[in-house]
């Protein structure tokens, strides 16, 4: 255990779990990475999976339901909103999975403390502290460029007094900041005081870090940038993909699009929304593919919690409880997994989550990143068995 | 205001010399040591916020004891140095309850009111902290709002219960903890951050419960998930009425009054009961001694056996919160070497602490609340119920970064003049000089209200004035000087604000020509845009947000205004006033300006009085259903109950009222009756003269009357009616009659499409039949005016309206350490800051050896882009 290391498990106040190290480094060795992406405002999953066979489905939202024509059909019983249809090719290839009914005990229906909920892996009756993967991709060890990098400025997911979450939300943002950096390394770090050390510590590894960043995004050059449709959305993806072809090694990003929170005349909007998110995703897809770095790649959508069964008299639909998620990536078998909510067991007008979110947590870090020993581990559902290759 | 803290300190020494109450801690020998000036930095740092030469100086000389007796002196912060946010402080009535009723775009109104007031919040409180002379009470404020977290971003826009628990906590947080808990378990923002406030019976919600036994009492380990589910039960009930001030309310009817086992005690708990088995446990002491010792002592060094003695020490004070402070400052620890520069600046402390320690307050001192964001410290809003961590926390590779910007611009400013005095952005009219004196104005003043983001320069702005011909055509008459928005917050460094509450908003004051005639309308111009960094909005933007535009005595609020084009935020709801991209807003309504203060009694008085269409007549701002289910002749009880905003008859005027109709069967009869709870009037019911037959809740003491429509009551309920004033029958006479235009009106609302609609439907419809059948035989028939209801709204946007009316007023220059900026010595290289220099200046600046080789002729600017200056 290197020096840094005692130090950092010295400030957290804890000890860092140190068993699960080596496998976990394997894992950080075969390059894998999540991309998170954030639908903020709750996503309506009932008109973004919908349950086209259903009458009840008619029955309950007589002015916002879709019909079968604005939709691409996933089985006998579901179809994916047609404004997603750039992702049909992922879905036809089998990358694409649609995790069903997703949610957690004691619904919060506040965006801010439900999507905190989301991002510290907690519960209506418990808050979580930090980042819901932090913990465990830390003990994946320092031979990063950084742990994880968010793209949109949001920091709450990746929350952590240690380890290297980093956050920049352009190139020329991160130019920026390697300039003002430039000087905070260099120091000699022995000092007896403990502070002291961690600051001049954190700010040598930073200095690197930004420099490798910088170093491999500059020979990548201008030409290689990326570029990608869909919104600001779109932008965030083409920065993704433009850091993954450049060889920055970071297995977490994560990305956000506003403006799911669909209260009044929803259909137009939604649709605008979920083509932005489908146009960003096919486009990253297409930009890793042709890169080779499709099949180290895992994408999941997340939302604070999804929005009523019924309509509300506003041609929009208040905040709700579970929803669907979308998962794809080259090492994803696709299909649906999980189980929809029952419309005819709605309680109070609200569907009853049939998983756990944090089961998808589970997989994701025991599956993709061989943390089989992380905070989730409780977690774990049958029901998406498979759903990693 | 006086608070002279050099004064304050000598006599609190003088007196701590004579009088020690803690003689065993004072006769310490490490005590006895006379400070210096590295201890008078570490002490000061510390227990206060940041260290200047003025306040070092003040402490060089005295023993340690009374150094400690002067800092515990300060504790006391309930009486704010500067006035707090009018919009939070006047106690005017905003209508948190009516929320759910409002269609969209005017939720979306009010929210936007409400992050306005927050920024003002904020930004008083950042104020607070760089003008007080009691340094010490805000570290305790800020020691205190870390323990007990409550977010704005969480608490549905009431900002308002913030601002009370705020208060709260400078009032009871240096008194006895037990007294501080029993305030919190009943505090509104808590209650509702931590969804206490629907915890019911017959299904708990265990997170106020969880938090008080993990973070707020005994830490983790130290109780059992059955003593959480328990604790969750004891506190079930606890809530809050919004429709009067965020008051406690206790809901007997949600409290589960059964027996709990809590940490092996049984009985039938309340939270009173709760905290007292809390406090007997060891573990309470010594994890509020641990918190401590993370603010006073070491974020990086922790000794349980120290932490232990010092928690046997205060369980000795009954938890006098004041005597920790003085324990903490008292110890060995404190004072040893080994533990200091072992805390790491949180934002404010390197920031405001900065400012502070420096003297002088830069321009832009009233972007602070974004700079503290941008470092991670967005004050009341914490990540989480935890508060920030702290610590390592502050220096993550994403902060760090930005902490090395802030430093160099905090270096450059000591590396530069001293700034000239600071003054109140928002409250100087640029018609003021800075003596206050009103120079001469060759017409009319204009005032703008607006704030700014900047993007590789400010934005532009012009104002026109136009005339609307008789044939309707507006012709142009006037127009501004093209002028610079000042204040704005820097986008390309800081990134774009999340919340218009953190704009830093300015009036600026034109000068309208006598020679012209007053036009009828405004127009703002915003033309120069600029978008974006490289990579989007995100790396910088400029962008306009108008407030309102006052002139002659009439106030125009942006939200009224037109504006073309419409780019107004993502999904375009913003309101009028907010330019994402170059527009022009017109601003035709305008409000005439009272010179009353507003929220008085005395106009509406004055017009009851004087039109006699309002003589003895109900006149109601808003109606809107509140809860209810379908009549069910089956039930004995059945009830609905519906809200009024802004209720007058005559003389009265209740800013809230609920009203229950209730159809009840009793003695075989069927009775139908109005029901008037305390906790729904706003003034009090009756304004406190309740009859004194009233009735009484016999579970909560909730007061209540009853008044029937048949048949006549019985005793008691003729008593309730009979010892009212003539204005309050009068009252009760006109909601009788109204209920029929009461139900048509609430049938508007979205209250009723959402809740009322399909739960209670047409059910109550005959009941309504009988009201209007047998009014007219009842004593509610006689002596109103008209018994149709005159529902006419009042003006909103009070918090504009506020704004408009203060900024006539200008305020003086801004305090620091309790002066007036301009008098406190200035630290930069350039003034004669000749007491410190060298090593002495490095033993009042750092709290360690610097780590990077200093010149010859160093100054302060030097000291703070070294390493160790992030430390205390």
């Amino acid at each position: 255990m290197d020096r840094r290391k005692v130090l950092s498990s010295l400030v957290a106040g804890l000890s860092l779990p140190l068993a699960p190290i080596e496998l976990a480094q394997a894992a950080g060795r075969s390059g894998r990475r999540l991309i998170l992406v954030e639908l903020s405002g709750a996503n309506d999953g009932l008109n973004t999976v919908v349950p086209w066979a259903n009458d009840r489905y008619r029955a309950i939202r007589p002015s916002v339901a879709l019909d079968r024509g604005d939709l691409i059909t996933l089985d006998d019983q579901l179809g994916l909103n047609n404004a997603l249809a750039d992702l049909g090719p992922a879905w036809q290839a089998g990358e694409l999975a649609v995790l069903q009914g997703l949610g957690y005990p004691e619904q919060n229906r506040s965006h801010f403390k439900s999507i905190a909920l989301w991002e510290t892996g907690g519960d209506g009756n418990r808050a979580g502290r930090s980042g819901w993967l932090t913990e465990d991709v830390e003990t994946m060890g320092n031979g990063f460029d950084a742990h994880g990098i968010s793209l949109d400025g949001g920091m709450g997911i990746f929350a952590s007094s240690s380890g290297l979450w980093l956050s920049f939300t352009s190139l020329h943002h991160l130019q920026t900041l390697s300039a003002t950096n430039a000087g905070l390394g260099g120091l000699t770090t022995d000092s007896a005081n403990p502070a002291l050390s961690m600051l001049l510590d954190r700010g040598n590894a930073l200095d690197s870090a930004m420099g490798q960043i910088s170093t491999k995004i500059k020979q990548t050059g201008m030409a290689r940038h990326v570029r990608i449709d869909g919104g600001e959305l779109g932008r965030q993806a083409a920065l993704a993909a433009t850091l993954i072809r450049a060889g920055v090694d970071a297995p977490v990003l994560k990305m956000k699009i506003g403006g799911f929170d669909t209260h009044e005349n929803q259909r137009g909007d939604h649709e605008r929304l979920l083509r932005d998110l489908g146009r960003s995703l096919a486009g990253l897809r297409a930009a890793l593919k042709q890169s080779g770095h499709w099949d180290q790649t895992l994408i999941l959508t997340y939302s604070e919690f999804g929005r009523r069964a019924t309509e509300n008299y506003s041609n929009g639909t208040d905040h709700g409880t579970a929803a669907p998620h979308l998962l794809l990536g080259g090492g994803v078998r696709g299909g649906l997994f999980g189980r929809h909510p029952d419309l005819e067991d709605l309680e109070d007008g609200d569907l009853k989550y049939t998983l756990d979110y944090r089961a998808v947590y589970q997989r994701l870090l025991a599956g993709w990143f061989g943390l089989s020993d992380n905070r989730f581990s409780g977690f774990d559902d049958a029901s998406l068995d498979g759903v990693l290759i | 205001m006086t608070c002279q803290i050099f004064w304050r300190m000598a006599k609190a020494a003088i007196l701590g010399l004579m009088v020690s109450v803690w003689p065993a801690l004072a006769s310490a020998q490490h005590l006895q040591m006379r400070m210096t000036p590295g201890d008078a930095r570490h002490l000061l740092e510390r227990a206060g916020l940041g260290a200047h030469p003025d306040e070092i100086n003040a402490l060089l000389g005295l023993s340690r004891a009374q150094a400690i007796d002067a800092m515990v002196d300060q504790l006391d912060v309930s009486a704010p140095f500067n006035e707090p946010p009018i919009s939070l402080s006047d106690g005017e009535h905003v209508h948190y309850w009516m929320l759910n009723d409002y269609e969209e775009q005017d939720r979306q109104a009010f929210r936007v009111e409400r992050d306005k007031e927050m920024g003002e919040l904020r930004r008083w409180w950042i104020r607070e902290m760089l003008s007080t002379s009691s340094p010490a009470g805000e570290r305790l404020l800020l020691i205190w709002s870390n323990h007990f977290v409550s977010a704005y971003g969480s608490l549905n826009e009431e900002v308002h219960a913030l601002y009370n628990q705020h208060m709260m906590l400078r009032e009871k947080g240096h008194g006895r903890f037990r007294d501080l808990l029993r305030a919190v378990v009943r505090d509104a923002a808590m209650l509702n951050y931590l969804d206490n406030n629907n915890s019911r019976e017959e299904q708990p919600n265990e997170n106020l419960a969880r938090e008080l036994l993990e973070l707020f009492v005994l830490g983790e380990g130290q109780y059992t998930e059955m003593d959480v589910k328990e604790v969750a039960r004891a506190l079930t009930g606890y809530s809050y009425n919004d429709l009067r001030d965020f008051e406690f309310q206790f809901q007997p009817w949600d409290h589960d009054e059964g027996s709990k086992r809590i940490l092996g005690k049984i009985g039938r708990f309340d939270a009173d009961d709760v905290i007292d088995i809390l406090l007997e446990t060891d573990a309470a002491a010594a994890f509020i001694v641990g918190t401590f010792w993370q603010a006073y002592i070491s974020e990086f060094e922790k000794d349980p056996a120290a932490i232990e003695a010092l928690a046997t020490d205060w369980r000795k004070t009954d938890y006098d919160i004041s005597a920790l402070v003085r324990i903490m400052l008292s110890s060995e620890e404190f004072w040893d070497p080994r533990y200091r520069g072992t805390i790491v600046k949180s934002p404010v402390d390197l920031m405001i602490g900065t400012l502070r320690s420096g003297g002088r307050l830069p321009q832009w001192w009233p972007t602070l609340s974004v700079q503290l964001e941008s470092l991670g410290q967005h004050l009341f809003e914490a990540p989480n119920v935890a508060g920030w961590p702290g610590g390592a926390d502050w220096i993550t590779p994403a902060r760090l970064l930005s902490r090395n910007e802030a430093l160099q611009q905090l270096a450059a400013l000591y590396d530069g003049p001293a700034p000239s005095a600071a003054s109140d952005p928002a409250g100087t009219p640029d018609g003021l000089a800075a003596d206050g004196m009103m120079t001469p104005l060759a017409g009319m003043p204009l005032s703008l209200r607006y704030g700014a983001e900047d993007f590789e320069g400010p934005p532009t702005i012009v104002i026109r004035g136009y005339k609307t011909r008789e044939d309707g055509r507006d012709i142009p008459i006037w127009r501004s000087e093209v002028f610079e928005a000042s204040g704005g917050i820097d986008t390309g460094r800081l990134g774009r604000i999340d919340s218009l509450a953190d704009l830093n908003w300015q009036v600026d004051t034109l000068v309208y020509p006598e020679d012209l005639d007053p036009p009828d309308w405004f127009s703002v111009g915003f033309y120069n845009d600029h978008c974006c960094g490289p990579g989007g909005s995100s790396g910088g933007d400029r962008n306009l947000f108008i407030d309102w535009l006052r002139f002659d005595d009439q106030l125009y609020l942006a939200s009224d205004g037109l504006q073309k084009p419409g780019c107004r935020g993502s999904n375009n709801d913003d309101p009028p006033g907010n330019f994402y991209c170059s527009g022009e807003l017109q601003l035709r309504v305008a409000q005439t300006l009272e010179p009353e203060p507003m929220g008085g009694s005395g106009e509406d008085l004055a017009t009851s009085a004087l039109n006699p269409d309002r003589q003895d007549r109900l006149v109601i701002g808003r109606v809107a259903f509140d809860w209810g289910r379908a009549l069910d002749r089956t039930r004995s009880w059945n009830s609905l109950s519906i809200s009024l905003m802004d209720v007058r008859m005559n003389h009265l005027h209740y800013d809230a009222l609920r009203l229950e109709l209730v159809e009840h069967r009793r003695n075989g009869r069927r009775e139908l009756l109005l029901d008037i709870r305390e906790s729904n009037c706003r003034p009090d019911c009756f304004y406190g003269q309740w009859p004194s037959t009233t009735f009484k809740e016999f579970n909560s003491g909730e007061k209540r009357v009853e008044y029937l429509l048949w048949p006549g009551g019985d005793v008691d309920q003729r008593g309730q009616y009979d010892q009212l004033d003539e204005d309050h029958r009068k009252l009760v006479h006109g909601l009788w009659s109204a209920m029929p235009t009461l139900f048509d009106t609430m049938k508007d609302g979205r209250n009723w499409r959402r809740r009322g609609q399909d739960r209670v439907g047409s059910s109550w419809d005959p009941i309504l039949a009988k009201i209007t059948d047998a009014l007219p035989r009842t004593r509610y028939s006689k002596e109103l005016s008209n018994p149709v209801p005159l529902i006419e709204p009042m003006a909103q946007n009070s918090g504009s309206m506020m704004s408009a009316m203060m900024s006539q007023e200008a305020s003086g220059a801004v305090m620091l350490l309790g002066m007036p900026d301009e008098r406190v010595e200035w630290l930069g290289s350039a003034s004669g800051a000749e007491r410190f220099e060298g090593d002495a200046l490095v033993e009042i600046t750092l709290a360690g050896r610097p780590s990077r080789p200093l010149s010859s002729g160093f100054g302060f600017s030097d000291l703070i882009i070294d390493p160790v200056y992030q430390l205390k």
